[in-house]
């Protein structure tokens, strides 16, 4: 099961800002990227100025293989917005390469998902506005 | 998600958070300002009580109040001329985020502990010079009950992963415990005022003119900001 969305009413979209700006591009263009520190190279998630473990401004886009675990997850029993249909579940996600991402899964039941469950990202074109990095279960 | 992790991490199930709601519900039950005055809960209500955002039922979240709350705030000197016994702080601290920049700490390392509590129960346990046998009581942030336990352990209060167990059944947290909480009802069980009214319960349970009140109590806590940045203090009488 994936979210299922109400065409009556938009969807509401990401704002993209300086920060975030090249990790939606990577979306649209199906790639996963995050910001990677130049100077110590830690993964960097959500996008921000500067790096919090050694304080560097340089920093560049890096390509994720996308895999990953479960970390948490909840699944909405009553819809906060009339353009989501509850049941769904939100997934926070641990990449390999160590950063987390909230997201949806696509074609699993909630009752299904599990912390460590291993997944990989898929990519949503919902509209000709909007496309979601979604995770499905491996193997 | 911290709440899933949480129960994760230490082989929680979320029926055991229910006592937190229960115990909330039967200190407000007394308090005629409280919104849920006379209207306490049982365990079962717990259970059947939906499943809003899982693992959270209904009765893990406030409702929205609509309410109003002042402390007056002055020195010693001039409170003892008051005609209202005063209460001291005795410790009091605010706390910035750790490892994270967002309210919602789902990016740091470990998110299934509170480091902002644990830090600002480190200050006011050494400004007051006490430890944590010595308080009386506390007012917790009960805003989303599964809090209650993360904050009882990054205050010291148990060890880590053992909040859940510290409130089963209830007794430790009530009247009559080790640790009795939320005495006018809390966020829970009284009203949401954003801790303004855990603030004034911790001064009635000094003067001794709360409703569910601890006998002979002389030194309570107060906690607030549990999953961001918190602040918390320790009162005691003159």
């Amino acid at each position: 099961m994936s979210v299922a969305y109400n065409p009556e009413h938009p969807i509401p979209v990401p704002p993209i800002l300086w920060d975030n700006k090249g990790f939606w591009e990577g979306i649209k263009r199906h790639e996963l990227v995050f910001q990677r520190c130049k100077q110590c190279g830690m993964w960097l998630h959500p996008p921000r100025p500067g790096c919090p473990k050694c304080r560097s401004f340089e920093k560049e886009w890096a390509h994720s293989k996308g895999r990953g675990t479960i970390y948490s997850w909840v699944t909405y029993r009553d819809s906060p917005h009339p353009s989501f249909k509850a049941p769904y579940s939100v997934v926070l996600v641990e990449l390999d390469e160590g950063v987390r991402l909230v997201s949806n899964m696509i074609d699993v039941r909630p009752e299904d998902i599990y912390i460590g469950m291993p997944v990989e990202v898929v990519f949503d074109d919902i509209s000709e506005n909007l496309t979601l990095p979604k995770f499905r279960k491996v193997g | 998600m911290i709440v899933r992790r949480y129960m994760h991490d230490f082989n929680i199930d979320s029926e055991q958070f229910g006592w937190i709601p229960v115990v909330c519900r039967e200190h407000g039950a007394k308090n005629p300002n409280s919104m849920y005055y006379q209207k306490p809960i049982t365990i079962e209500d717990y259970r059947n009580s939906n499943m809003v955002v899982e693992p959270l039922r209904r009765l893990d979240y406030y409702e929205e109040a609509d309410a109003a709350a002042a402390l007056v705030i002055t020195t010693m000197e001039r409170a003892q001329d008051l005609k209202q016994e005063p209460a001291c702080v005795l410790g009091v601290a605010q706390s910035m985020v750790a490892e994270t920049e967002e309210l919602n700490s789902y990016y740091r390392k470990n998110i299934s502990a509170l480091p902002e509590i644990a830090q600002v129960g480190k200050r006011i346990f050494s400004m007051a010079g006490v430890t944590t046998e010595d308080i009386d009581c506390a007012q917790l942030d009960d805003a989303y009950g599964p809090f209650v336990p993360m904050q009882l352990e990054a205050l010291g209060f148990c060890a880590r992963g053992e909040g859940a167990d510290f409130c089963i059944k209830g007794d430790r947290i009530r009247l009559e415990g080790a640790l009795p909480l939320n005495t006018s009802g809390g966020s829970l069980g009284e009203g949401h005022v954003h801790g303004m009214n855990h603030l004034i319960e911790a001064v009635r349970q000094i003067r001794g003119t709360s409703t569910a009140q601890v006998r002979g109590a002389m030194l309570v806590l107060v906690a607030s900001g549990a999953g961001g940045p918190a602040s918390g203090l320790i009162l005691g009488g003159k």
